[in-house]
């Protein structure tokens, strides 16, 4: 009698710990991204992989165009070494701004511009400044 | 100042390393002096850091900027209340806020004297002084806060424009005593697995588990708060992005909800009483975890600030708990007894909800982590979208939701033919339904929110009847807890229709418009009307002026906004919302080009999202009610803990517990005893009283503070009002302990204290005049405040002279 109650935890473990885990493993799959730095991106040849992965990297200064008619946004990220040019289509975070770190998500189009889906800024100031 | 500072860090290590050799030996030996000596030790670390924490504030506040600390988060012209916030507003002061904040709690927990408490006591603060001399070398070693800046600047660096806001400042503190309020537990499961017998553990576990929920509803307040703030400030719309920074805090809040709903009844050695323990350390742990993932820069994300440093400190305390942790456990399991006590059977509903809540927290953890572990194995970093997070939360949250609806009633009555158990699974198969048919997870939520509520409903009705036919036999506290716990799970409810609607139905649209064009979105109509510009001091803000139209009305005119600070180069924006219970209609001016007038605008449609505040607000006021509950019947478990305490053998120690023979009145009669009003009496001025005191000393502050600029007479104001209210405060917790206690004279003290109190109210109300500010501002307020004190006067004073219980129970209080 023992052994068939133990066999039943063991299966439902099984059953209910292989579907969570499936289920989990499907969702990474569907939502991970190599980050990379800009640098490490044109070392790496800038082979675009097929989903979209992040870049991280410093707004150049005097790169930013903002767009008003079609409500899009330019700029350059910079590494220390190489640079990409980046569009952007939608919410700027007020501390967007240059020689800002910013980590962009989205793929790079045909003509070199990465077109960027999310963009996010560092928090700045609140733990670490650079006193003048 | 600064030197005070260091040095009292280095006192307080010391006295912490100390504690911990004589408790440990006290424990050992059974010498009660040791454990005495580890007891004083440990406060006087707490005053150590007490001299610290006063220390920076100081420093702070006079904005010495020969400290680096001062300098990197303060400015001159930095508002009081946010160079005093300033204290949390990096790693080293909050570091030390949270040990000031962990240390005065062990004490206040563990400090009871009597027949087997300070063994125990002694073994618990052993285990949080293990934790105080880690931070406290980080404190001195690796983040001082007390470091010097290089060169003393003219001015110092100020706070970022966007975290000068009451949800950020309030943010950092509520959860920090969140954090350090979860060492109560912690520390009580090791005392509790050092003890073998069983009976022993029962010993302050009450404590532990009244402490494990102020720490959760803290920490609760901490997480929404910072939600809100990103709400209101961020512009983006939202209120949570999945980042290590938030994932840190959300972690240990899910262990913490399960370690909540083990601690409902205590039996020892029952498997829930193990989950309880490991859920304790493991939530102290996880909490520690999160302050080292975001300081030291495991992970990087755009909230993570890493700093160099000592971060492997942390990686060893960690790793101390969980060696002698596990080391513990084992030890128990050898010498305990075999058969595992038995608990009642509802309790596998608990463990259900414990292993969701755990599973829940690991897959969130490891998917924060996984940027960091890919890195180990590949070259290459990889990291989650938030997408991960939403649709592993998403699922798991409609589960748990649906078990919140139905296991309370399990619980009590088991798998039986009822249409709530039929109804849980039907719902269940067609949320399923819904999700897979519709492809919207969040209307499968709605349909099970549907049924939670109908299970709540049900319970409030079923139970308000109950008590009609029982002739209300129940005591107070018992129903209060009942309710309050009710509450909690409204408020939750509530908060994941808010999450639903706002996240499945929510529209978002980028707009180009220039002045007199209109846009559609949802039901509303926008009409772009004008902008306008204002110059303040330092900055150029830019409004728009948007009308919102439903039809052909004219419902709202929003005017977000965007500042320009010209010496800085920063721009802040401001959104507008129009909110209401069915969603919010959210407006963030993004650019602006002011020759054409040509704006872009960002608007979100966010149905049900104020739902979220509603729901995070009952989840707090609910914890509240249960504490307050529990405070109620602390003091019968203190006669019962007593018992059995004087079963075990110490080296004669002096009988803390108040009054070894009070003079009590009229036993026979059955209007003896500290029970209705006069327990509400007792109870609201020993823990609701402080609370509200320490929650309108905050607000207060933050208020004075805003005004301190153009009244500075109102900083001295308000610190002779709360200086005279602290005193008051203490003198009433004071008189309620001895009114509980029934001790000699209480009635007539009591007395003569309302007269007091009553007196101080009617002359201070002048005082508020002093500050400058407008008489006729302050009128209605005086009045209110006035008439309140003389209704409660009153009431209480007459209460005292005609009640009858009051004349049973305290035998003098006509002397």
């Amino acid at each position: 009698m023992k052994t068939k109650g133990i066999v039943k935890i063991l299966a439902g473990i099984i059953v209910i710990g292989g579907g969570i885990g499936y289920f989990v493993y499907q969702t990474m799959q569907s939502s991970w991204a190599y980050y990379y730095s800009v640098d490490d991106f044109a070392a790496a040849g800038q082979r675009t992989p097929e989903q979209s992965f992040r870049l991280a990297g410093t707004v150049k200064a005097g790169s930013v165009v903002r767009n008003l008619e079609q409500a899009k946004l330019e700029f350059t990220l910079a590494g220390a070494k190489a640079e990409l040019p980046v569009q952007y289509k939608g919410v700027v975070p007020d501390n967007f701004t240059e020689d800002r770190e910013v980590v962009v998500e989205g793929r790079l189009a045909p003509a070199g511009v990465f077109q960027a889906d999310t963009l996010m800024t560092r928090c700045e100031s609140k733990y670490q400044v650079k006193v003048k | 100042m600064g030197e005070l500072g260091q040095f009292a860090l280095r006192l307080g290590l010391f006295l912490s390393g100390y504690a911990i050799l004589v408790d440990l030996l006290g424990f050992w030996r059974n010498r009660s002096e040791l454990l005495r000596s580890g007891r004083n030790a440990t406060m006087g670390s707490l005053l150590c850091l007490t001299v610290a924490t006063v220390a920076l504030w100081v420093l702070l506040v006079r904005s010495d900027f020969s400290i680096s600390y001062v300098t990197e988060h303060t400015s001159l012209k930095l508002p009081l209340v946010y160079k005093l916030t300033a204290l949390w507003a990096g790693a080293s002061g909050s570091l030390l806020l949270w040990l000031w904040l962990q240390t005065g709690f062990v004490v206040l927990a563990f400090s009871k004297s009597g027949e087997g408490y300070e063994r125990f006591s002694g073994s618990a603060r052993a285990a949080a002084n293990l934790v105080a001399v880690f931070f406290f070398l980080v404190l001195i070693f690796d983040k001082d806060p007390f470091g010097l800046s290089v060169t003393t600047p003219r001015d110092g660096a100020g706070l970022n424009p966007l975290l000068q806001h009451p949800a950020m400042a309030l943010h950092p503190p509520t959860l920090f005593v969140g954090y350090a309020a979860f060492a109560i537990p912690y520390a009580w499961t090791f005392a509790a697995l050092k003890r073998v017998d069983p009976k022993q553990s029962l010993l302050l576990f009450e404590r532990a588990r009244n402490w494990s929920l102020l720490a959760w509803g803290f920490l609760t307040i901490g997480i929404a708060l910072g939600a809100w703030w990103a709400y209101e400030e961020l512009g983006w719309g939202g209120y949570w992005a999945w980042d290590p920074v938030e994932n840190s805090s959300l972690i240990p809040w899910l262990t913490a909800t399960a370690l909540l709903h083990c601690g409902r009844t205590f039996r020892a050695g029952s498997r829930i009483a193990t989950w309880f323990m490991v859920l304790a350390v493991l939530t102290f742990s996880l909490c520690i975890f999160g302050t080292f993932l975001t300081r030291y820069g495991l992970v990087s994300s755009v909230h993570a600030f890493p700093e160099p440093g000592l971060g492997i400190l942390f990686l060893v305390l960690l790793i101390h708990i969980w060696v002698i942790a596990g080391i513990l456990f084992l030890y128990r399991r050898l010498r305990g007894k075999s058969d595992p006590v038995k608990q009642g059977a509802g309790m596998r509903f608990i463990v259900w909800n414990n292993w969701l809540l755990v599973l829940l927290a690991f897959v969130i953890l490891v998917g924060t982590l996984f940027p960091f572990l890919s890195g180990l194995v590949s070259s290459r970093q990889i990291s989650l979208k938030s997408e991960y997070f939403t649709k592993i939360a998403a699922p798991g949250g409609l589960v748990l939701l649906l078990l919140l609806g139905i296991c309370p009633y399990l619980l009590r009555h088991g798998f039986n033919r009822s249409w709530r158990t039929f109804g849980a699974v039907f719902v269940g198969v067609a949320a399923m339904l819904v999700w897979v048919l519709a492809g919207k997870l969040a209307i499968a939520y709605f349909v099970v929110c549907g049924f939670v509520g109908l299970n709540l409903a049900a319970d409030f009705v079923q139970r308000y009847t109950r008590r009609r036919t029982d002739g209300g036999a129940e005591r107070l506290s018992g129903s209060l807890r009942w309710y309050g716990a009710r509450v909690v799970h409204v408020g939750v409810l509530l908060t994941f229709v808010g999450i639903a609607g706002s996240g499945g139905f929510d529209i978002e649209k980028q707009l180009a418009l220039r002045p007199g064009e209109r846009a559609q979105i949802g039901d509303f109509e926008l009409a772009y009307d004008d902008l306008k510009a204002d110059h303040g001091p330092n900055f150029t803000a830019i409004t728009a002026a948007v009308s919102v139209y439903k039809g052909a009305e004219r419902i709202d005119l929003l005017s977000p906004s965007v500042a320009f600070y010209a010496q800085s180069g920063k721009r802040t924006s401001e959104v507008d919302v129009r909110r209401t219970l069915a969603g919010d209609l959210y407006l963030a001016l993004t650019e602006v080009d002011n020759a054409s007038k040509l704006i872009n605008l960002t608007v979100y449609i966010k149905p049900l999202i104020n739902w979220i505040w509603i729901g995070n607000i009952l989840m707090v006021v609910g914890t509240g009610l249960v504490i307050a509950a529990l405070g109620m019947v602390s003091d019968n478990q203190t006669e019962r803990s007593n018992q059995i305490g004087e079963t075990q053998q110490t080296n004669p120690s002096h009988n803390g517990v108040a009054g070894g023979q009070p003079t009590h009145g009229d036993t026979g009669n059955p209007l003896y005893g500290v029970k209705g009003w006069l327990k509400v009496f007792v109870v609201v001025n020993m823990y609701i009283g402080p609370v509200l005191f320490a929650i309108q000393t905050i607000m207060g502050f933050v208020g004075f503070a805003m005004l301190a600029e153009d009244y500075p007479g109102i900083v001295v104001v308000g610190l002779i009002e709360a200086a005279v209210r602290i005193f008051f405060v203490v003198k009433w917790i004071k008189i309620a302990g001895r009114l509980r206690d029934i001790a000699p004279g209480v009635v007539q003290e009591a007395k003569k204290w309302l007269l007091i109190t009553l007196a101080w109210n009617v002359l201070s109300t002048p005082l508020v005049f002093m500050s400058g500010m407008d008489a006729e501002d302050l009128m209605v307020g005086a009045i209110k405040g006035l008439f309140t004190s003389i209704v409660g006067f009153a009431i209480w004073y007459s209460y005292f002279n005609v009640s009858k219980r009051v004349k049973a129970t305290y035998p003098d209080w006509n002397k």
